[in-house]
């Protein structure tokens, strides 16, 4: 099936007389293509290929007519033909070599579009050519120029995928691509790319989870950047430094106890000016945690304090040990030992009114800075100067903004979200006080590190480990299935929103909710294929003085970009019945068994695939980080050439290709 | 106690390296900083635009065209503007380098007969060929590719 980019172009406006006697005549005629043109203004399609045009009838003023009648003809149906001829919208048809004026006619005005046909582009593989002979499960890769030919010798009935891969340090970076093929038919066989397609038990939207599922929202969050924090660094040091050797112990947080109120500074906006104070109540000590509540949360909201005393203990006896035996213990600069959880209305004063989406909390890095300057050191003058993160309160009458949050919601979604919260606390107070970093870790990194912290909550309280292959099975069924959903929902969800669009995402670009699952996934790969226990991996990379792709360059002792192409292609193979080499595969889980479960599913494995089909070429614009995934057959005895360019000349060197032969 | 706590900022200080090579900090320093831009921090509320130097350097970035640096995560370039107060407000800059190649940078605009055109800061005009349905009049962006311009790869900076 052909794949148009979706942007539309504006052709030529042809404008005939306007007919007096007509109340509001059609004075011209826009066509929109489904296709760009090129610098002459034709487009070009090749034969058998199409187009889709859309007539926009206007009268005075521009004003878009939507009730005129819209014919539409070719000059030269021996070159392309219109189906239908009349209404807003037809599509064109290439049927041999040379061009053709298609014209949109309503009353007395018309648009016009050039059509220029194409006989199929040569794929470049001709006697002489070097032709790959594939084994099923084996997997060819190519980069650059030299991937912009492949040519396959067909077996009985074989059947491929073909994988480009943009291999970019720049996220926001995108490769633009043309494929073309000759000599190929279309891949019927399995994994097409579901093997285990079942009935939908799981919602995205349930899972809880520390992020708001709104992409929309977080956006708008991030503009609101806090810039402050990092030149503090070094005065926060000066201030650790200090309290060590006793010079400002008046400094040092008196440890509360239940039933104090204390001050807090809840500003999500801005970092170390304009404090939002709220007035909280301590209704629980534990051994690690302080949980205290915002005194102006809405009242009567379900949970008490012995619930909230409850959560306190599951930091105590979860979160916090999967945590620190996984990153490292977090600062004390309170020198209590502990660390505040803060659930205050002032969370879920952050998502618009009406809105179904949430914030499940978030940790601040003005709060481990110090409040007084020293010398010529800057301060945060409106940190809370404690190791604290911030959490929604239970709202069941959607008090705030209208917005309901149940109390059962805050009993499901907490425990995650505080694993989450609390490696963001560890990851930045080691790096400001324990790793002598020179500032935080690249957010893609961090939030992915942030959810490998609730999939090891999970494994915890699951009492399973990675390289399980944990299938659906397993992960849905007693007594696994209240730890999946608490703990791997929200992870699995974000992972299917990179499969339903990975061209479009990135593991190392902005903060979107597909980046999410995508570098979750592949930290999880990279974990699992590295030589030895996981710890070791997860201590390192949050215990660098590095950031992003040199961190996991160092850490991994390799090129990740390498290892991003190969779990690209272990994206597809895992679970296919293939016989893959191991790093084409995921060995923690099986993905293909557990996602149809998903209600935005389908019931099917969610990746797009693309049909590569002879008759058209597959325009790509990949993401830095991202790929396509496009299947094609070989006839038996056959021979089929795949060409690709980049911006209609050889692609560049950060192209990679894979090819793996999957029947 | 006064006198001892001044030393010991400066010692740490001392012990800190610039926010740049080129920092402005220093007196007689160019007023620029050159490295590779960075988003970190955690999400949503704790995100900064910061530059990198070769060494891992960094400089936080302010200023009104910030939002427009972020969108350049992994590009190597070079901003101008002023410190202040540990903040780099950047007033202008120039993308040296996008996965270790050269970038044309300007606004997309259409000609009379519908080709697009990059208009860069120095007034030139590129023409862009390839990729174009992928951009729009006034939007500013970097291009990559050979022969005045065959899109091969690129990025939008401001939409």
């Amino acid at each position: 099936m052909k794949r148009f980019i979706p942007i539309a172009a504006l052709l030529s406006i042809v404008v005939s007389a306007c007919d007096k006697e007509t109340p509001n005549p059609v004075i011209a005629v826009d066509v929109v293509t489904s296709l760009s043109r090129g610098p002459s203004g034709v487009v070009t399609i090749p034969v058998g290929g199409t187009v889709q045009l859309t007539a926009n009838p206007r009268g005075g003023g521009g004003v878009v007519l939507t009730d005129r009648p819209v014919t539409w003809s070719s000059s030269n149906t021996a070159v392309a033909q219109v189906n239908p001829t009349t209404g807003t919208v037809t599509t064109v048809t290439g049927v041999a070599s040379g061009t053709a004026t298609i014209t949109a006619q309503s009353e007395d005005a018309r648009g016009t579009v050039e059509v220029a046909v194409e006989a199929p582009v040569s794929t470049g593989c001709e006697e002489g050519s070097t032709f790959l002979n594939l084994r099923v499960g084996e997997v060819f890769t190519a980069t650059g120029p030299a991937a912009s030919i492949v040519c396959l010798n067909g077996g009985s009935g074989s059947e491929y995928t073909y994988i480009p891969f943009f291999a970019s340090e720049a996220g926001n970076a995108r490769l633009a691509l043309e494929v073309n093929a000759g000599g190929i038919g279309a891949a019927t066989g399995p994994p097409n790319p579901s093997l285990a397609p079942g009935p939908a038990t799981l919602n995205q939207m349930s899972a809880g989870g520390s992020v708001t599922l709104d992409e929309n929202f977080e956006r708008r969050l991030r503009e609101k950047e806090i810039r402050e924090l990092t030149p503090l660094i070094p005065s926060a040091r000066a201030a650790a430094l200090q309290r060590s050797g006793g010079a400002l112990r008046n400094l040092i947080q008196a440890v509360p106890v239940e039933g104090d109120l204390l001050t807090l500074n809840a500003n999500a906006n801005a970092g170390c000016t304009n404090p939002d104070n709220r007035i909280g109540r301590v209704v629980a000590i534990t051994q690690r945690a302080i949980v205290v509540v915002d005194t102006a949360n809405p009242q009567n909201a379900g949970i008490t304090d012995e619930e909230y005393r409850s959560f306190g203990v599951a930091f105590d006896t979860l979160a916090y040990p999967v945590n620190i035996e996984n990153f490292g213990e977090p600062s004390d600069i309170d020198n209590n030992g502990k660390v505040l959880i803060f659930y205050t209305r002032a969370v879920n004063e952050l998502t618009p009114r009406d809105n179904p989406s949430f914030t499940g909390g978030f940790f601040f890095g003005r709060d481990l800075f110090p409040r007084q300057a020293m010398g010529n050191l800057q301060a945060c003058p409106s940190s809370n100067e404690r190791e604290m993160f911030y959490m929604l309160a239970p709202d069941p009458e959607g008090v705030v903004n209208n917005n309901r949050r149940s109390a059962d919601l805050i009993r499901r979604s907490t425990v995650g979200t505080i694993a989450h919260e609390f490696q963001h606390l560890i990851n930045a107070s080691r790096r400001i006080y324990r790793n002598n970093a020179q500032g935080f870790e690249e957010v893609w990194l961090n939030e992915g590190l942030s959810h490998i912290a609730e999939e090891l909550t999970f494994y915890r309280v699951s009492r399973l480990a990675p390289r399980q292959n944990i299938g659906r099975p397993t992960a849905l069924t007693e007594p696994v299935r209240p730890a999946f959903i608490n703990y791997q929902q929200s992870n699995f969800g974000r992972f299917i929103s990179f499969l339903q669009r990975p061209d479009t995402a990135s593991l190392i670009g902005v903060d979107r909710l597909p980046t999410r699952g995508a570098i979750w996934a592949f930290l999880r790969y990279a974990a699992d294929r590295k030589a030895g226990p996981d710890q070791p991996f997860w201590f390192a990379l949050v215990n660098s003085t590095t950031r992003g792709i040199p961190n996991l360059r160092n850490v991994l002792a390799t090129d990740p970009i390498n290892w991003m192409q190969d779990w690209t292609v272990s994206v597809y193979t895992d679970d296919a019945d293939l016989p893959v080499e191991g790093r084409f595969t995921q060995p923690s889980w099986h993905f293909r068994s557990i996602m149809p479960a998903f209600s935005n599913t389908n019931n099917r494995y969610p990746l797009q695939t693309i049909a590569l089909t002879s008759s058209s070429a597959v325009n790509l614009n990949l993401f830095g980080g991202g790929a396509a995934y496009l299947r094609f057959g070989v006839a038996p005895s056959g021979r089929a050439g795949i060409r690709v360019t980049s911006g209609g000349v050889t692609p560049p060197q950060n192209l990679r290709i894979s090819i793996v032969r999957t029947k | 106690m006064r006198l001892s706590l001044v030393l010991l900022a400066a010692t740490l200080m001392a012990c800190t390296p610039p926010a740049s090579s080129s920092s402005p900090q220093r007196a007689g320093g160019p007023p620029s900083v050159a490295g590779t831009v960075r988003v970190v921090g955690s999400a949503p509320m704790n995100v900064q635009v910061i530059v990198e130097d070769s060494v891992g350097r960094s400089t936080t970035i302010g200023g009104p065209l910030v939002a427009e640096i972020q969108r350049l995560s992994g590009a190597q370039v070079e901003l101008r503007g002023r410190m202040d107060r540990g903040v780099w407000t950047a007033t202008s800059y120039e993308i040296r380098a996008v996965n270790g190649a050269p970038v044309e940078m300007g606004v997309v605009q259409r000609a009379a007969d519908g080709s697009l055109h990059l208009r860069k800061a120095d007034g030139q005009t590129v023409s862009l060929m390839g990729a174009t349905s992928q951009f729009r009049a006034g939007q500013k962006v970097w291009v990559q590719g050979p022969a005045a311009v065959r899109v091969q790869s690129y990025g939008v900076i401001a939409p």
